[in-house]
C-alpha cells in the first residue's frame, strides 16, 4: 500500500464548515461551527469514573448536567450512565488505547463518535434570546460550566454553556443546517431591534 | 370636513399628521390614533354592515371587545389582513382599510334586504334554512352565504412576514398594563424578582390613558403612569411587553402570549418579524385584565353613533375626539355620568342622561346639574331612528309597575350606553379556574384558583382606582413572596376624591312594543337579538352551551366580549332561573383573534421539517440526482444521464450493476453499536435469530418481532469482537428500533451489562455491488484479505480504505458480491468520489433507491414496511429459518404460538408474475381468486412490490395472498383500472436462485 | 405544555423533551412459554385505562434518555409524581404526600 493513495485529513467534509454569522450591534450574537475533534461517548456505572478519569485525562463528573472543562478536553454528564468526551483529534487513539486497557477492570462502553456531530459555538448577550427561539430551557438557570440535552425547535442538541454569554451546541450531522438556518433565521432579528 | 379633534388634550401627537384610507377616501388622522379615533375624528361613525341582516354598523367600543367595526387591511402582496378592530389598529402613513360585510359596497348593501327578510333569519336559521335540498348546500347557499356574509378575503399569496418565537421564564407574570397591573409589577420587581408586564394595547396605562383627572398620591395620573412606566422600563430584571395579548393560559403556569411587532408600522425592517409568539413559564402570576363595559339591549341599539360610554370617554381623554356634538347617555351604572362630565367640560352639549335606575346618587345629580346636563331617572329608551347614523331617541319613564309612560323623543348625533362592566376573567378561566356569580355587582369573578395565581383591580371585580392600584400592589408583592423572594410592605396609594360607581344588572331595557317585534342585539356580530334567545329557550334548549350554538350568541370572531352577560341574563330570566344556576359558557383560547403565522412561527419553507442529508447528498445533488423522502432523510431515487425518465435510468442502474459494478449511498441505514459483555445475550433477546455462536468477523441478517409477534424491523448484525456487535436498521426504522432496545434494556432486563450507541451519523455507507467489485477495492484496502476465502460473504472487519478507517461488511442487497463500506462520516464524500474514479475503468454507475429496490426484490428480499405492514410473522414473508430453534425465548415469541398465528390460511409471501411479460401491477392493488368475481369480491390478498426487471426482462411482484405457499403455481387475479390481471403464483426469488453470484 | 420532573435528572423540563412510553408496572413474565393464550392476551393487550390516577411510563428521551413512571391524574391532567423505573408502584399514601 502506497502512502499517495491515502486521504489527507484536509479532505474531510461537514456540513457546516466556516459556516460564521454575526448580527446586531456590539454584536449581539456571533455565531461559528466549532473546529473539529475528537468524541466519545463513555458508558459505564458511576463506580468506575475514577478509572475512566484516569484514561481520559480529566475528570470526568458524577452528576448529569455537570460539565468539566480543562484546557482542550471537555466531558458531559448526559445521563446517569453516560458521558461525552471531547477531545483533541490528536488524542483520539491513545485515549481509546487506554480505556481499552481497562476493560477488564471497569466494564464500560467507550464508541468513538467523533464524526457524528458537529459543534456550533454561540456568544454574545443574544446568545441566551436566540436559543430561546427553539429551546424550552430556562437558560439562566443552566449554570455556567452546566451541560444538557434538550431540543431546539424540531431538533435534538447537546447544549453547553461555558461561559454567562457563550454557549456551545453539539447536532448531529445531518440535523446541523436544520439548526444552523434556525438559529441564523432567528439571529436577523437582532439586525433590527436593540435585544 | 367637519373636524371632531378637540382642541387639546389627549395622547396624540397633534403636529404628526397621517393620511390614510377607507374605502378608497383619503383621510387624514394623527400621530396616536387607531384606525377608529381617526375615523371618528373625521365624523365617520358608519363604517361597517353586520353579518346576518347587513345593518349598518358603527364603532362601538375603543378596544379589542369591538364587535363591530372589522375592516380589512391591506398591507400589498400577500399581507391583507380581515376581521381587523379598526379600534385597535393603529394608525400609520397610507393605511388602506376597507370595510366587510358588504355586498357590493358599504352604502348600497344587497344583503339589507336580510333586514326584511329578517323574520325567517330567527335562531337557528343555519339549521333550519338550509337543510334542503341536500345538493344546493355546495353549489347555492355555501357560496352565497360566503359572498354576502364577507367573513373577510383571505390573500392568495403566501404571507411575506417573518413569525418569531420564543420561550421565557420569569417569576411574576403580569398580565394587563393597567393601573392595577403597574401597582403589580412595581411591588413584585422592588423584590428583585424576574418581571414580565404584558399588555395588549400600544401603550401601558389601561384605563389610565382614559382618565386623566385622578389623581394618585397627589399626582396627576399620567404623570404617576409616566414615572411608573420609566421605573418599571430601568428595572433590568423587568420586561415590558406592550402590543402583546395573552391569549391562552395552560397548564402549570404556561402561558402563550403573541407581541404584535410591525403592524403598527409604515414600512417595517424586513429582518423586523412582524409577530412573536413568546411561550412564558411563570412561578407566579397575576391577572389585571380588567373589565368589559356591557351595552344595553334595546330596539335599535346598534345604528352607527351608539357606542359605548366608557369608549367615548376613551375617545376624548385619550384621543381628543369628541364622538358626537349631541350625544345622550343612557345607563344602567354611575360610571357613564363620568362620560357625561368629561364631554360636557370640554364643551359637548350632552342632550340627557337617561338613567334606568331611580335612585341617583345626590352627587351625580349635583354633578349633572353644574354642567347643565338633564338626567332622567328611572327612564328607558323604547326606540332609536337613523339610518347610517342615530338620529334621536325615544325616552320614556318606567313606571312604578314595570310598564313604560309616554314617549318623548330626543334628537342626538350619538347614543352613549353603559350596562355596567363585566370582568375579564377569560384567562383565569383557562386556567381551569372557578368562578362565582357576585349579585351586588351583577358579574361573575374568580373564586377557586386551579393554578399559582391571583388577580388584581376590575377583572376581580374591583372597579375603583384605589382598588386597582392597591389591590395590584398586594398581589404583585404576595406574588414576588411566593416566587421566593423577600418583599417589603406594599405601597398603598391614595386616590383624591373617588367617586364610588355603582350600578345595577338591568340587561334589556324595558319598552312598551311587543318584545317579539323588535331588534334588540345582544351579539353585535353575530346579529343575535333577545328574541333569538327567547326563541332559543322556547324550543327547548336551556343549557347555556346549547342556547349559545342554537342562536351562536358569542361564537364570532369577539367571542362574545360584550354579549355573554347579555345572554345569560336573558336567557335567565326566560328560564325564571338565577344566573348563577345558569352557569356561564366555556372561555377557550385564544382570548382575542391570533394569526396562524403566530402559531407556525419559523416552522416555514425550509425550517418547515428537517431534511437530513447524508454525507454524500451533495454529491447526488450536483450529479442531477432525482431524490425521494425516507422518513426524514432525503436520499437519491436515481440517477437520470441526459433525458432519461426514470424506468429508463433504472434499467441502466440495474444492469450496470449486475453486469459490472454499481455504486449507491447506504449511509442513512440506521447503525448501533452495541458493547458489553452481555451483548451477544441482549441481542438473543431482541431477534428472533441466534447470537451467542456467531464469531468474531462474521455478520447475520437478524429478525426483529415486537412482542406481539409481528416482524418490526430487520438488519444486519456485524461482531466485532466477543463484547462488540455493529447492528443496522432500516433507514426509517433506526430511532424505533433505538427506543425498542433501550426501552428492554432499561426496563425489563436492567441486570444484563451492556450499552446501545446510535452511530447512523458516524459511519457513511457506501455499498459496492457486481462481480467486479472485489477488484475494484482491493488495491486500496489495507488490513483486510478480501479473498474469497478470507472474507467470505457475511464477513465483517476493520481495517483502511485509502489510508481511512473502515469497517468492511461483505454483504449484498442484490444478491450480487457486495461490500458495504463504512468509514467515519467526514471521509465519506472523499472516499465515494475516489471510488467513482477508479470505478470508472469498470464503468461504475451510482443508483438510487429506485433500483436497489428492483435488485432485492429480483431475489426476493424484503423491506420491512412494504412487504410488511405490522401484520406479518416471519413464517408469513417465509423466514420461519430467521427463528433461532433452541431459543427458549425472544421478543415476539410466544405470540407466534397464540391461535391466530398459527390458521393455514394467513397471508402469505409469494411471488407473482404476469402473464404478459410487459404487464406492471400497481403496488397495492388487491388480488382476487377469479377473474371476474360477483360483489362484493372476496379479497385474499394484495400486491406489495412491484417492478420492471430488466435483467429479466420480465415484471416482477410480490404480494401477500392467503394460504399463499400453498397455491404455488395457481393462476390469481389482479383487477385494476386497465383491467383484470392473470398471474401466476411463484417463490418470490426470481434471479440465481441458488445464490451462486454472492459467493464469488 | 406540561412540566414533567425527571427523577434522574432532578429537574422540572419540557414536554417535548418526553415521550409518552404506555401504562407502568406492567411486568413482562420471565418465561412467556409458562402463559396461556389467554395470560398472554392480557399482559399483551389489556390496559386499565382509569378515570383518575394513573401509573404510566415516560422516558426522558431528549434529555438523559432514561426510562421512568409517573402517577398522573387523567382527569385534571397533572402529574402527582415521578419515580425511577425499578421502584414499586407507589402506595396511597406515598402519592397523597407528593401531592403537597
Ligand atoms: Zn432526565
Amino acid at each position: 500500500m502506497s502512502d499517495e493513495l491515502s486521504i489527507i485529513v484536509s479532505e474531510q467534509s461537514n456540513p457546516l464548515d466556516g459556516a460564521a454569522f454575526a448580527a446586531g450591534p456590539g454584536p449581539m450574537l456571533v455565531m461559528a461551527s466549532a473546529g473539529d475533534c475528537a468524541r466519545f461517548s463513555l458508558r459505564t456505572a458511576k463506580k468506575n469514573l475514577a478509572k475512566a478519569t484516569e484514561a481520559f485525562g480529566q475528570v470526568i463528573p458524577p452528576q448529569i448536567g455537570e460539565m468539566s472543562s480543562r484546557a482542550v478536553k471537555t466531558a458531559l454528564c448526559l445521563g446517569p450512565d453516560e458521558w461525552l468526551l471531547l477531545a483533541p483529534e490528536s488524542e483520539r487513539e491513545s485515549i481509546t488505547a487506554r480505556f481499552a486497557k481497562q476493560s477488564e477492570q471497569a466494564t464500560h462502553s467507550l464508541v468513538d463518535v467523533s464524526h457524528r456531530s458537529v459543534g456550533i459555538d454561540i456568544s454574545g448577550p443574544g446568545a441566551a434570546l436566540v436559543l430561546n427561539a427553539g429551546c424550552p430551557l430556562d437558560l439562566t438557570a443552566l449554570p455556567v460550566g452546566g451541560c444538557t440535552r434538550t431540543i431546539l425547535d424540531k431538533a435534538e442538541i447537546i447544549l453547553m454553556k461555558p461561559g454567562k454569554e457563550h454557549y456551545r451546541l453539539e447536532v448531529v450531522r445531518s440535523f446541523a443546517d436544520f439548526v444552523w438556518n434556525f438559529l441564523s433565521s432567528a439571529g436577523r432579528e437582532f439586525e433590527t431591534e436593540s435585544g | 370636513m367637519s373636524s371632531f379633534r378637540t382642541a387639546k388634550g389627549g395622547r396624540i401627537k397633534r403636529k404628526d399628521a397621517i393620511s390614510f384610507s377607507f374605502e378608497g377616501k383619503a383621510y387624514t388622522g394623527v400621530k396616536g390614533d387607531t384606525l377608529a379615533s381617526a375615523l371618528l375624528a373625521n365624523g365617520v361613525h358608519f363604517v361597517g354592515r353586520s353579518y346576518k341582516y347587513h345593518r349598518p354598523r358603527g364603532i362601538m367600543s375603543a378596544g379589542q371587545e369591538e364587535s363591530s367595526a372589522l375592516v380589512g387591511i391591506d398591507r400589498g402582496q400577500g399581507r391583507y389582513d380581515t376581521n381587523t378592530r379598526a379600534t385597535t389598529q393603529e394608525l400609520f402613513e397610507g393605511l388602506k382599510a376597507q370595510s366587510q360585510h358588504c355586498w357590493p359596497s358599504l352604502r348600497w348593501d344587497i344583503g339589507e334586504m336580510n333586514s326584511l327578510a329578517s323574520p325567517i333569519l330567527s335562531a337557528g336559521f343555519y339549521y333550519k334554512t338550509f337543510m334542503w335540498p341536500k345538493s344546493f348546500w355546495k353549489r347555492v347557499y355555501e357560496p352565497i352565504i360566503r359572498k354576502s356574509a364577507g367573513l373577510g378575503r383571505a390573500p392568495r399569496a403566501v404571507d411575506p412576514d417573518v413569525y418569531a418565537s420564543r420561550y421565557a421564564h420569569c417569576d411574576v407574570l403580569i398580565v394587563g398594563g393597567g393601573p392595577a397591573g403597574l401597582a403589580a409589577a412595581l411591588a413584585a420587581s422592588r423584590s428583585g424578582a424576574k418581571v414580565i408586564l404584558a399588555d395588549e394595547q400600544s401603550e401601558i396605562g389601561g384605563a389610565l390613558l382614559s382618565d386623566p383627572g385622578s389623581r394618585i398620591d397627589d399626582e396627576e395620573s399620567w404623570s404617576w403612569l409616566a414615572s411608573a412606566v420609566v421605573a418599571l422600563a430601568a428595572d433590568e430584571n423587568v420586561t415590558i411587553l406592550n402590543r402583546t395579548t395573552a391569549f391562552g393560559y395552560y397548564h402549570q403556569n404556561f402561558v402563550g402570549l403573541v407581541e404584535r411587532l410591525s403592524d403598527h408600522l409604515e414600512s417595517p425592517s424586513s429582518n423586523l418579524p412582524r409577530e412573536r409568539l413568546w411561550r412564558v413559564r411563570a412561578k407566579r402570576i397575576v391577572l389585571a385584565t380588567g373589565a368589559i363595559e356591557r351595552p344595553l339591549v334595546f330596539a335599535g341599539n346598534d345604528r352607527p353613533g351608539v357606542m359605548l360610554a366608557g369608549a367615548a370617554r376613551t375617545y376624548l381623554n385619550r384621543y381628543g375626539v369628541r364622538v358626537g356634538d349631541k350625544p345622550v347617555v343612557v345607563t344602567s351604572h354611575d360610571s357613564a355620568y363620568l362620560t357625561a362630565f368629561d364631554m360636557a367640560e370640554n364643551g359637548v352639549g350632552v342632550e340627557a342622561i337617561i338613567d334606568l335606575c331611580t335612585d341617583v346618587s345626590p352627587e351625580l345629580l349635583k354633578g349633572a346639574a353644574r354642567l347643565g346636563i338633564e338626567v332622567l331617572p328611572g327612564h328607558t329608551i323604547t326606540r332609536t331612528k337613523g339610518r347610517l347614523r342615530i338620529s334621536s331617541i325615544y325616552a320614556a319613564p318606567i313606571e312604578p309597575d314595570g310598564s313604560v309612560g309616554p314617549e318623548r323623543t330626543i334628537d342626538c348625533d350619538a347614543l352613549l350606553m353603559c350596562g355596567g362592566w363585566t370582568p375579564s376573567v377569560h384567562l383565569f378561566s383557562q386556567s381551569r379556574g372557578t368562578l362565582s356569580w357576585r349579585e351586588d355587582i351583577g358579574a361573575y369573578v374568580p373564586d377557586v384558583y386551579a393554578q399559582n395565581a391571583s388577580s388584581a383591580g376590575a377583572c376581580d371585580g374591583h372597579y375603583l382606582l384605589s382598588e386597582a392600584l392597591n389591590g395590584g400592589a398586594a398581589a404583585g408583592q404576595a406574588a414576588a413572596i411566593e416566587a421566593g423572594y423577600k418583599a417589603g410592605k406594599p405601597n398603598t396609594y391614595e386616590v383624591a376624591e373617588e367617586a364610588t360607581c355603582s350600578g345595577t344588572l338591568i340587561v334589556e331595557l324595558p319598552t312598551g312594543a311587543n318584545p317579539a317585534r323588535i331588534k334588540a342585539f345582544v351579539d353585535f356580530q353575530h346579529d343575535v337579538t333577545a328574541k333569538d334567545i327567547r326563541l332559543a329557550v322556547r324550543e327547548g334548549f336551556h343549557s347555556i352551551e346549547h342556547i349559545k350554538r342554537y342562536t351562536t350568541a358569542g361564537m364570532a370572531t369577539d367571542q362574545g366580549k360584550t354579549s355573554n352577560l347579555s345572554e345569560l341574563a336573558i336567557a335567565s330570566k326566560t328560564l325564571s332561573r338565577p344566573i348563577a344556576e345558569v352557569g356561564l359558557t366555556t372561555f377557550r383560547p385564544p382570548y382575542t383573534p391570533t394569526s396562524f403565522g403566530a402559531f407556525a412561527g419559523r416552522s416555514r419553507g425550509n425550517l418547515f421539517d428537517v431534511t437530513r442529508k447524508s454525507p454524500i447528498d451533495s454529491w447526488a445533488e450536483k450529479r442531477g440526482a432525482v431524490f425521494e423522502p425516507v422518513s426524514l432523510w432525503r436520499r437519491a431515487r436515481y440517477f437520470p444521464r441526459d433525458n432519461e425518465d426514470m424506468h429508463a435510468a433504472v434499467a441502466r442502474e440495474c444492469k450496470a450493476t449486475r453486469s459490472s459494478i454499481g455504486i449507491s449511498d447506504a449511509s442513512t441505514l440506521g447503525k448501533i453499536e452495541v458493547v458489553g459483555p452481555d451483548s451477544a445475550e441482549f441481542l438473543n433477546r431482541i431477534y428472533t435469530n441466534a447470537w451467542t455462536k456467531l464469531g468474531v468477523g462474521r455478520c447475520r441478517y437478524g429478525l426483529m418481532l415486537g412482542e406481539d409477534g409481528f416482524i418490526f424491523d430487520d438488519g444486519v448484525v456485524g461482531r466485532l469482537a466477543l463484547d462488540r456487535f455493529h447492528v443496522t436498521t432500516t433507514t426509517g426504522g433506526a430511532p424505533r428500533v433505538m427506543a425498542h432496545m433501550e426501552d428492554y434494556l432499561q426496563t425489563e432486563w436492567p441486570d444484563l451489562d451492556l450499552w446501545l450507541t446510535s452511530i447512523t451519523e458516524q459511519w457513511a455507507v457506501i455499498a459496492l455491488n457486481g462481480p467486479n467489485v472485489r477488484k475494484l477495492i482491493e488495491p486500496f484496502v489495507e488490513g483486510i484479505d478480501l479473498d474469497k476465502q478470507a472474507f467470505p460473504h457475511m464477513a465483517i472487519k476493520e481495517g483502511k480504505i485509502y489510508g481511512v478507517p473502515t469497517r468492511l461488511f461483505r454483504v449484498s442487497f442484490t444478491g450480487e458480491l457486495g461490500f458495504e463500506i463504512n468509514v467515519p462520516s467526514r471521509y465519506g464524500l472523499t472516499v465515494w468520489k475516489r471510488l467513482i474514479e477508479e470505478g470508472a475503468r469498470y464503468d461504475i454507475v451510482p443508483y438510487g433507491t429506485e433500483a436497489l429496490h428492483v435488485l432485492r426484490a429480483e431475489k426476493g428480499y424484503i423491506i420491512v414496511g412494504q412487504d410488511t405492514d405490522g401484520t406479518q410473522t416471519p413464517d408469513d414473508v417465509g423466514m420461519a429459518w430467521a427463528i433461532g430453534r433452541n431459543k427458549h425465548d425472544f421478543i415476539g415469541k410466544r405470540s407466534l404460538t397464540r391461535p391466530d398465528m398459527l390458521v393455514s390460511n394467513r397471508k402469505q409471501l409469494v411471488g407473482l408474475l404476469t402473464r404478459d411479460p410487459k404487464n406492471l401491477l400497481e403496488e397495492g392493488a388487491q388480488i382476487v381468486a377469479t377473474a371476474h368475481p360477483s360483489p362484493p369480491a372476496k379479497m385474499i390478498g394484495h400486491v406489495t412490490s412491484s417492478y420492471w426487471s430488466e435483467t429479466l426482462q420480465h415484471s416482477i411482484a410480490m404480494g401477500v395472498v392467503e394460504g399463499g405457499r400453498a397455491r404455488m403455481g395457481a393462476e390469481l387475479y389482479v383487477p385494476m383500472p386497465d383491467g383484470v390481471h392473470q398471474v401466476q403464483v411463484v417463490e418470490p426469488v426470481f434471479y440465481d436462485q441458488e445464490g451462486g453470484r454472492l459467493n464469488v | 405544555m406540561l412540566l414533567i420532573r425527571c427523577p434522574y435528572c432532578e429537574q422540572d423540563r419540557a414536554e417535548v423533551e418526553f415521550s409518552y412510553a404506555g401504562e407502568a408496572h406492567i411486568e413482562r413474565p420471565v418465561d412467556p412459554s409458562a402463559f396461556s393464550d389467554a395470560e398472554w392476551e392480557a399482559f399483551l393487550f389489556l390496559r386499565s385505562n382509569p378515570r383518575g390516577t394513573h401509573f404510566e411510563r415516560w422516558v426522558h428521551i431528549h434529555g438523559c434518555a432514561r426510562h421512568f413512571n409517573a402517577v398522573r391524574d387523567t382527569v385534571s391532567d397533572k402529574f402527582l409524581m415521578t419515580y425511577k423505573a425499578g421502584k414499586p408502584r407507589p402506595t396511597k399514601r406515598e402519592i397523597e404526600g407528593a401531592k403537597k
